[in-house]
């Protein structure tokens, strides 16, 4: 099947590039959005510690391992998909100038253990299929 | 428990639907209700051996499960582990949404707040 491996999320960021890439890969800014305290050795192989206070979702301590810094253009780090979760995940940040600041991208790859109607980040689908599995169970 | 992350079940749960001949193995018993690895054998391209291997790991995820009628066991799906497994998948798209307007608020607010 070809379905990506894939989730996907594109945002447009009214500050340039190198704004963008600050928030990205700087501690104290890194902290402030994706966590609500990060440290990061900004280094390919290099370690970024996420922590959660609870308060925007569950709490812990999330680490990754940075393998992509490309400054202003590419930052990416594998990770725990989600705590408690040992499946190691890509995180990848694609930055591209856009007239109005900056296009960002996010893709969060390596779900390969997931059937591909799932992986499709179509969750809508899958949830139907499950709705669909679970009717021919009731019918049955 | 929708919010709650993954138990350690969920590796299983990866694992077993990993492989597509087991997902086809999962679907049959879904849509023929429980059904028997003889019964499988005429639909899959694969040995009875090999179904009733497939039909151990599904068990051992909690994904089917298992009860003798007679001379042989009959299969029936268990649907609950794939409502997590759908739930994951959802709460880390929706993490990215809220992370991402985080990020927008934040380049906003460093925008409006004079550069030192």
């Amino acid at each position: 099947m070809n379905v990506p491996d894939a989730i996907q999320r594109e945002v447009i960021l009214p500050v340039p590039p190198d704004r963008v890439w600050q928030a990205l890969t700087h501690a104290d800014q890194l902290g402030a959005w994706f966590g609500t305290h990060a440290s990061i050795d900004l280094r390919p192989g290099g370690e970024v510690v996420f922590t959660w206070d609870g308060s925007t979702g569950p709490q812990g301590v999330t680490r990754g391992v940075i393998e992509t810094v490309d400054p202003t253009r590419r930052f990416a780090f594998r990770w725990e998909a989600t705590h408690g979760n040992q499946r190691l995940t890509r995180v990848e940040f694609t930055l591209e100038p856009h007239v109005e600041g900056t296009r960002l991208r996010v893709v969060e790859s390596g779900f390969a253990g997931l059937p591909a109607d799932i992986r499709d980040s179509h969750v809508e689908g899958w949830q139907r299929e499950i709705d669909e599995l679970a009717e021919y169970l009731a019918a049955g | 428990m929708t919010q709650a992350p993954p138990r350690e079940t969920s590796n299983a749960v990866f694992a077993a639907l990993a492989d597509p001949t087991r997902r086809r193995v999962l679907r049959l018993v879904a849509e023929r209700g429980p059904t028997s690895a003889t019964l499988l054998e005429r639909e899959l391209p694969v040995s009875r051996q090999a179904i009733v291997k497939h039909l151990a790991v599904l068990n051992r995820a909690g994904l089917v499960t298992g009860k003798r009628s007679g001379q042989e066991v009959r299969y029936a799906l268990v649907p609950e582990p794939l409502d997590e497994v759908a739930d994951w998948v959802a709460e880390i798209g929706s993490r990215w949404d809220e992370r991402l307007a985080r990020l927008r608020q934040l380049v906003l607010d460093q925008n409006t707040s004079a550069p030192s």
